[in-house]
C-alpha cells in the first residue's frame, strides 16, 4: 500500500524503530505465551494515521508524538493514561476522555481530563451497560446525554475496549458535542491498537517476572542444589541449597567459573571434559556421584544430574545440575562396607581350621566307611561354598569402595581364554557338555589386567558349566568396530545350549544380589554376586558386557574390549 | 632326623595345631613363634624358610618382614607371607609383601594343608 505524504515523516521519525521493536517483541513473545488477535502491520496502522486532508497537515506532528508516547516503554501506562487525556482532546477535538477499567472488584476510572464526578457521570450513563464484549466498541450519534463541559451539551460518545491487564479489562470513553467524524474514529482506532501492543507487551512482561519469580522461589526452596551455566560455563543460577552444599553464597558463585565454585574431587575440569564428550544436540543426562571440596576445604558426597544442552550446530549452549548431598548415605555405607570387610576377613580364620581339619581327615579316609567318607565330601564343598561366598563378599565391598586395584599390559586374549577353558574342561565333561574354544588367527593385544580378566571369563565360563545341563558350550573371538564406528573392538562370545534366563531378568542378572533362577529351576546355589563382579571387572577396565538369552535356549554372553591401550584403564 | 627346619609364625591356636600335624607327616621340622618378637629371636641361619603371618600380637608381620631383612643373619632366608589379610590377586598387602621382600603371598583360607605343602615344597626345591 502506498502511503500519501508520509513517506518522509516516516522515513524521518524516530518512532519508526520505536514501534518495529513494539511489533517484534509482541510477536517473539507471542508465539512463548499467548496467541495475540491478528494484527494489521505496522504500515497499515500509519498509513491509516497519516492519511489526512492537507489542511490537518500541522495535526501530524501532534499524532506522531501520541504513537511516540504509546510506544515508548519507558512511560508507565498510569502516566500514558494521564497523558492521553490531554492528547487525544487535542487531536479529535473530543470533550472529554475518560479511561477506566472492569476488574471482578467492580468499576474504577483510571484517568480522566474531567472532573471525577463527571466523569463517573459519563460512564455511568453511556458506557458501562453497553458494553457486552471486551473487544466490540460504539459510536453514539445524536442521543445527548444530560451533562454539559464547557456549557455544551454532551451528544455524541464513542467507547473502546483497550484490552486487559493485570486482569483488568480497560476502555476508553470519548464523549463530544460534536459529531465524531470517521476521520476520528480512524485516529481512536489507531491508539486503540497501538495501546493494545503496550498492554499486550506489560501483561508479557509481567508474566515473564512472575514465571521468573515462581522459578525463583521453587528453586530456592528446593533441598536440592541446583546450578545453571552459560556456554562459557559460568555460573548463571546457584540457588540456596547449592550454598548449603559448597558453602558459596549465590553472590559469590554468579558469574565465576562453574569448576572453581563446584570442585570435583581429583577431577577439577570433568563439566568441561562432559561438554566436549557430549556429542548430541539432543539434551542429554549424566547422573554421577562423586566428591566435592567446599569452600572451607571439606570433602563432601554428592549425587549429580547434569544435563548438557548443545544447539543444532553442536555449539555447548549451557548446563544444568541438581546435586544432593549423600554424605550421610556414603557414611552408612562405608560403615557396612567396613562392617561386612571385617567380618568376613574374621570368617576366613576359622574357615582355614574347618578346611584344614576336613583335609586331614580326607588324608586318613582310608579308615572311614563309605557313609562317613560321603559326609565328609558334603562338608568339604560346604566349606567351599563358605569360603568362596565370603570372598565374593569381600570383593563386593571393595568393588563398592573402589579398592580394587587393575594392572593393566598388553595382553593377547586367546591363551588367556585358552588357560580358563583347560581349567573348566574336566567340569564340563563330567555333565557330558563340550566346552570349546574356536582357534583364532586374532593376534591383536587388550590394555588388561591379567589375573582380572582371567577372573571375568572364569566366572562366567562357571556359570555356563552349572547351567548347562546338555549340549555345548562354545567361545570365539572377534574383531569388530564398537557402535559408533570409532574404535576397533576385541568381542569374546560365550553361548551356552543352557536353561538361560526369562527375557523378565535378562537385564537384572548384573545386579548385586540377583539370582537368575530359582531353586527349582536349578541346583546350582550362589549369592547372585559373581556377575556383578564380572560386570564391575569389565567397565573398569573400559569394556562392555552384553547378554543375549531365552529360557530354555541358552545363554550369549559378549564381552568387548577396546584394542586402543588406554591409560584410565588403570583405575 | 628331618632335613628341613622352618619357622610359622602364628598366634592362632586352632591353625598352629593344623600346621604342625600336616608338616610332621613330611620332611620338615616346623618351629613356631606366637608373636613377632619370637618369630626375631627364633630366626636364625638354620631356618631354611619363614611361613609369616601379619596380624600379631606386638609388632606386626610387616614390620618382622623388614627387620628380618635388614638382619645380614636372616636377610637370606626365604619368607613366605600366611595370613588371612587382603588376596592373593593385585592387592596392596601383597605389593607391600613383595616390596620388603617376601617371595609369596598366600592367604590361608583358600588353601588346604596339602596344597600348602606343595607350594613349599616347589619352593625348597
Amino acid at each position: 500500500m502506498k502511503i500519501t505524504g508520509a513517506d518522509k515523516i516516516w522515513e524521518d521519525t524516530p518512532i519508526k524503530p520505536i514501534l518495529q521493536s513494539l511489533y517484534t517483541a509482541t510477536m517473539t513473545e507471542d508465539r512463548r505465551f499467548v496467541r495475540l488477535p491478528t494484527l494489521p502491520s505496522w504500515e497499515k496502522l500509519l498509513s491509516r494515521l497519516y492519511i489526512l486532508p492537507e489542511a490537518a497537515f500541522d495535526q501530524k506532528a501532534l499524532r506522531l508524538e501520541l504513537l511516540g508516547l504509546i510506544s515508548n516503554e519507558s512511560v508507565s501506562l498510569s502516566q500514558l493514561y494521564a497523558r492521553l487525556c490531554v492528547f487525544l482532546p487535542k487531536i479529535t477535538g473530543c470533550e472529554g476522555i475518560i479511561i477506566w477499567g472492569v476488574s471482578s472488584l467492580g468499576a474504577q476510572i483510571t484517568a480522566t481530563n474531567l472532573s471525577p464526578k463527571k466523569a463517573l457521570r459519563c460512564v455511568e450513563t453511556r458506557a458501562i451497560q453497553k458494553i457486552t464484549k471486551p473487544d466490540c466498541y460504539y459510536f453514539n450519534k445524536g442521543t445527548p446525554i444530560s451533562l454539559q463541559i464547557n456549557q455544551k451539551p454532551i451528544a455524541n460518545s464513542h467507547v473502546m475496549s483497550l484490552g486487559e491487564f493485570d486482569g483488568q479489562q480497560n476502555y476508553l470513553l470519548s464523549v463530544s458535542s460534536r459529531l465524531i467524524s470517521n476521520e476520528t474514529s480512524r485516529v481512536f482506532e489507531v491508539v486503540r491498537q497501538v495501546l493494545g501492543l503496550r498492554l499486550k507487551i506489560s501483561q508479557l512482561d509481567q508474566n515473564y517476572q512472575q514465571q521468573g519469580t515462581t522459578i525463583a522461589n521453587l528453586t530456592s526452596q528446593l533441598g536440592e542444589g541446583m546450578v545453571m551455566t552459560d556456554g562459557a560455563l559460568r555460573v548463571t543460577m546457584w540457588n540456596r541449597s547449592m550454598q548449603r552444599l559448597t558453602g558459596f553464597r549465590t553472590s559469590e558463585a554468579i558469574n565465576r567459573p562453574f569448576e572453581q565454585v563446584f570442585c570435583r574431587f581429583g577431577q577439577p575440569d570433568w563439566l568441561t571434559a562432559l561438554a566436549k564428550a557430549t556429542k548430541s544436540s539432543e539434551p542429554k543426562h549424566n547422573l554421577a556421584d562423586f566428591e566435592i571440596l567446599t569452600n572451607n576445604g571439606d570433602r563432601r558426597w554428592v549425587s549429580c544430574l547434569v544435563t548438557i544442552y548443545k544447539n543444532r550446530s553442536g555449539i555447548f549452549e549451557r548446563a544444568v545440575l541438581v546435586a544432593r548431598d549423600i554424605s550421610h548415605k556414603k557414611s552408612l555405607e562405608q560403615k557396612k562396607n567396613e562392617f561386612i570387610s571385617i567380618a568376613t576377613h574374621e570368617l576366613r580364620t576359622p574357615l582355614t581350621a574347618i578346611k584344614g581339619y576336613l583335609n586331614l581327615l580326607e588324608r586318613k579316609s582310608g579308615n572311614l566307611t563309605e557313609k562317613q567318607i560321603s559326609y565328609l565330601s558334603q562338608a568339604t564343598k560346604a566349606s567351599d561354598r563358605l569360603g568362596s561366598l565370603a570372598e565374593d563378599l569381600l570383593r563386593v565391598t571393595q568393588i563398592d569402595q573402589d579398592r580394587i586395584q587393575f594392572k593393566p599390559q598388553s595382553i593377547h586374549l586367546f591363551p588367556l581364554l585358552k588357560k580358563v577353558v583347560r581349567d573348566f574342561k574336566p567340569k564340563a565333561a563330567a555333565k557330558g557338555v563340550i566346552l570349546s574354544l574356536t582357534n583364532s588367527q586374532l593376534r591383536d593385544k587388550v590394555w588388561l589386567d591379567q589375573e582380572r580378566t582371567e577372573q571375568i571369563f572364569a566366572n562366567i565360563i562357571d556359570n555356563a558349566t552349572k547351567y548347562t545341563e546338555r549340549g555345548a558350550i562354545k567361545i570365539w573371538l572377534e574383531n569388530t568396530a564398537d557402535r559408533q564406528g570409532l574404535n576397533q573392538q576385541l568381542v569374546v562370545n560365550i553361548r551356552d545350549t543352557g536353561i538361560g534366563i526369562g527375557s523378565k531378568n535378562v537385564e537384572e542378572i548384573f545386579d548385586k544380589f540377583h539370582r537368575a533362577h530359582r531353586p527349582e529351576q536349578s541346583r546350582e546355589q550362589g549369592a547372585g554376586l559373581g556377575l556383578y563382579i564380572v560386570k564391575s571387572f569389565i567397565e573398569k577396565q573400559n569394556g562392555t558386557i552384553a547378554v543375549k538369552s531365552r529360557a530354555g535356549k541358552g545363554t550369549h554372553f559378549v564381552v568387548a574390549f577396546s584394542l586402543e591401550p588406554t591409560k584410565r584403564s588403570n583405575k | 632326623m628331618k632335613t628341613k627346619r622352618g619357622l610359622l609364625v602364628e598366634d592362632e591356636p586352632l591353625l598352629i595345631d593344623l600346621y604342625q600335624e600336616r608338616f610332621n607327616e613330611e620332611d620338615f621340622d616346623l618351629e613356631i613363634a606366637r608373636d613377632g618378637n619370637e618369630a626375631l629371636k627364633k630366626a636364625d641361619h638354620g631356618v631354611d624358610l619363614i611361613l609369616l603371618d601379619i596380624l600379631l600380637p606386638g609388632i606386626n608381620g610387616f614390620e618382622v618382614l623388614r627387620r628380618l631383612k635388614r638382619n645380614l643373619e636372616t636377610r637370606d632366608i626365604p619368607v613366605i607371607v600366611l595370613t588371612n589379610l587382603g588376596s592373593e590377586q593385585s592387592d596392596s598387602d601383597k605389593q607391600l609383601a613383595f616390596s620388603l621382600g617376601a617371595v609369596d603371598y598366600l592367604v590361608k583360607s583358600y588353601h588346604t594343608p596339602d596344597e600348602m605343602v606343595e607350594i613349599i615344597n616347589k619352593r625348597l626345591r
